[in-house]
């Protein structure tokens, strides 16, 4: 790329490269944000009434991981273009030469990751571990949701993304699929989405609502768990259609909205009515409810309500927690990134252990039967610039079995970052699943120093010739999904 | 892994008021994207934390409302308030002519351009993340290229992606 000087090309003369630095420059050079850029949003975020996004956002599911080590001090987030998100990636970026990155090797002979003693759940629990196709057999793409049994999972198969058009069940013992239900919403309703499904007793629940327009609008929809054709239950407006958990029980549908509080609506249809005692309450997994709910930010819950007998379980986390999260019995939390240790403990504060090498998931960890899921540290020490370096043959996430006090790996970790799923079910699922064929990978191309875009951290030298500037994205796979079905693993207490 | 929508928020804010900064050419306005944009992402978080890429989401809305109407209503709410000042930051070092003129375009040209000199996205991408075709791209990049009476080296293949 040609280079005009400083930049004050003459008229008529400038080139792309002129805009490229200058776009850079004006970057690095903003002007300090006026006020409080952070407490602003902060405190906006707790004020103002939820407002959808504009983007399609219904249920979702699968996580990328970028890196590796501490979630803040690393490249967790894929970044665009050549904007180097983070200090250590700008500075690791901007070295002149080719000087490939260190390979991971241990900085003191013999360290071992905590977390490399565990082994995968395929070896740890093989009747739970099955492969499934990604896609139905017309195509269309499935999205896991919960088990039903420990061989049959519940998908939805997506005409287009992450829009649910029928609900399958996959059987892992005979390979086989049937189409449980067409999931088509309500005639007449433009830009309708189904989003979280449910499985109760004899029902399958789900709700749907229109989430690019303002509209305060949700429906709520069952269907026999042996198949058939779903039926709208009925739909709701205002406060009650901020729905943020959906349940069914043998006569109702059951939900919670963002602000808290449990409703129910008879399956024949009728008036939905607030089940009294429910302020604040959101709801875990029929008949329970926590203080908690998916919006809420680093609150440590404290309550556990059973809806049917109201019975409460008040529920304290261990000091020094971030997060910490309970399932019907246990409860499990952990501190800061740094800390890489989980807690695992009763909901009454007994048989409190430690596992080291572990970290939550932000507040999500419970998952079905009172599992939990973590993220495991590759880190096994640093490298000469101070970056982590990473063993990547250490499982991406530990399964905890609380029970019997097993930890097996899930998810797919490779040196660029990994990747797992998780069932979308309203109350805690079954299924934790992965592509074992996608690969992160991370694309490198060298360009004239000042002309990548705003590549280096402020105060940091002008680098000067050629630089390398990455991207990292993920690449192939989408033939088949790693499933782990929880419901099928043994336990004995 | 996961990471808390403050953790993200904090360390990233800093980024993407930046990008803010170059998609409007005003402080005030990109603080106010950024914080929308952040916003909007808070109110989705527990479902795109959970996908891949809360950062591209947070751009691919701060992009989309730039040129949306949203923006239109804010300039307009702007223009009664102080008239903008010509650009004097110090430590300035590029092109103070080329930036004021980049300002002065209209919204949509000036995003087309931040994505693809700034961002280093390729026009199919910009194009999708707009909502636009790839024609669109073209034509509002050679008409903001144009104006701002920038040559465009056909024949150069070294452009930054």
């Amino acid at each position: 790329m040609n280079q005009s000087g400083d930049g004050t090309g003459p008229m008529g003369g400038r080139s792309e490269a002129d805009l490229v630095r200058t776009l850079a420059k004006a970057a690095d050079a903003a002007p300090e944000p006026v006020g409080d850029l952070l407490g602003v949003i902060e405190r906006r975020r707790v004020r103002r009434t939820r407002r959808r996004a504009q983007s399609i956002l219904a249920v979702a599911a699968v996580i990328t991981v970028i890196g590796g080590g501490t979630a803040v001090a690393r490249g967790v987030f894929p970044h665009r273009g050549g904007e180097g998100p983070i200090l250590a990636d700008a500075t690791a970026t901007a070295v002149t030469s080719e000087k490939p990155r260190p390979t991971p090797t241990p900085s003191r002979s013999g360290t071992k990751a905590p977390g490399a003693s565990i082994r995968p759940a395929a070896e740890v629990w093989p009747a739970a571990v099955s492969k499934i196709p990604a896609k139905a057999a017309d195509g269309w793409k499935y999205r896991p949701i919960t088990a039903l049994s420990a061989t049959e999972l519940l998908l939805a198969a997506e005409s287009s993304f992450e829009k649910a058009g029928r609900l399958e069940v996959y059987d892992t013992g005979s390979g086989s699929r049937t189409v449980l239900a067409e999931t088509p919403g309500p005639e007449g309703v433009k830009g309708y989405f189904a989003q979280s499904f449910d499985v109760g007793a004899e029902h399958v629940v789900w709700y749907g609502e229109t989430p690019n327009n303002g509209d305060k609008w949700a429906d709520f929809w069952v269907v026999p768990r042996s198949g058939g054709t779903a039926r709208q239950v009925g739909e709701v407006t205002g406060e009650q259609s901020e729905v943020d958990a959906v349940g069914v029980t043998a006569d109702s549908v059951v939900w919670s909205v963002d602000k808290g509080g449990v409703y129910r609506m008879p399956l024949d249809g009728g008036t939905p009515e607030r089940i009294e005692g429910t302020d604040g309450l959101h709801l875990v997994s029929w008949p329970w409810a926590a203080d908690v709910g998916e919006r809420d930010f680093r609150k440590p819950q404290t309550r556990l309500v059973n809806l049917e007998t109201m019975q409460v379980t008040e529920v304290k986390a261990p000091d020094g927690l971030t997060a910490f999260d309970c399932g019907l019995e246990w409860c499990f939390g952990s501190g800061d990134g740094e800390d890489d240790r989980a807690v695992v403990e009763r909901a009454d504060g007994s048989q409190h252990r430690t596992l080291p090498g572990l970290g939550a998931l932000g507040g999500d960890i419970v998952l079905a039967r009172d599992m939990g899921l973590f993220h495991i540290s590759g880190v096994v020490g640093l490298d000469g610039r101070g970056e982590e370096i990473e063993d990547h043959h250490v499982p991406l996430l530990a399964l905890y079995d609380p029970l019997t006090g097993t930890l097996a790996g899930a998810g797919r970790r490779d040196p660029k970052g990994g990747g797992y799923g998780r069932g979308t079910s309203s109350s805690p699922t079954s299924i934790i699943y992965w592509d074992d064929d996608r690969r992160t990978v991370e694309k490198c191309r060298m360009v004239e120093a000042d002309t990548a875009p705003a590549s280096r951290p402020s105060g940091a030298p002008a680098p000067t010739g050629k630089i390398k500037s990455c991207e990292t994205t993920e690449e192939g796979g989408g033939k088949e999904f790693t499933v782990v079905n929880l419901l099928a693993i043994p336990r004995t207490e | 892994m996961f990471v808390e929508f403050a953790d993200f928020v904090a360390a990233r804010a800093d980024a993407l008021y930046r990008y803010g900064y170059v998609l409007t050419g005003h402080a005030e306005d990109a603080a106010d994207l950024v914080q929308e944009a952040l916003l909007r992402l808070g109110d989705a978080w527990p479902r795109v934390q959970r996908r891949d890429d809360p950062e591209g989401y947070v751009r691919t809305t701060m992009a989309r409302l730039h040129i949306s109407t949203w923006r239109r209503l804010r300039r307009e709410r702007l223009v009664a308030e102080v008239p903008e000042k010509p650009y004097t930051q110090d430590g300035f070092s590029g092109d103070a002519g080329l930036w004021h003129e980049l300002k002065g375009l209209p919204p949509k040209q000036r995003a087309v351009l931040v994505l693809r000199y700034y961002e280093g996205l390729p026009d199919q991408e910009i194009a999708e993340l707009l909502g636009v075709s790839r024609g669109t791209v073209r034509s509002q990049a050679a008409r903001a290229l144009d104006k701002l009476r920038v040559r465009v080296a056909e024949l150069e293949t070294g452009r930054v992606r």
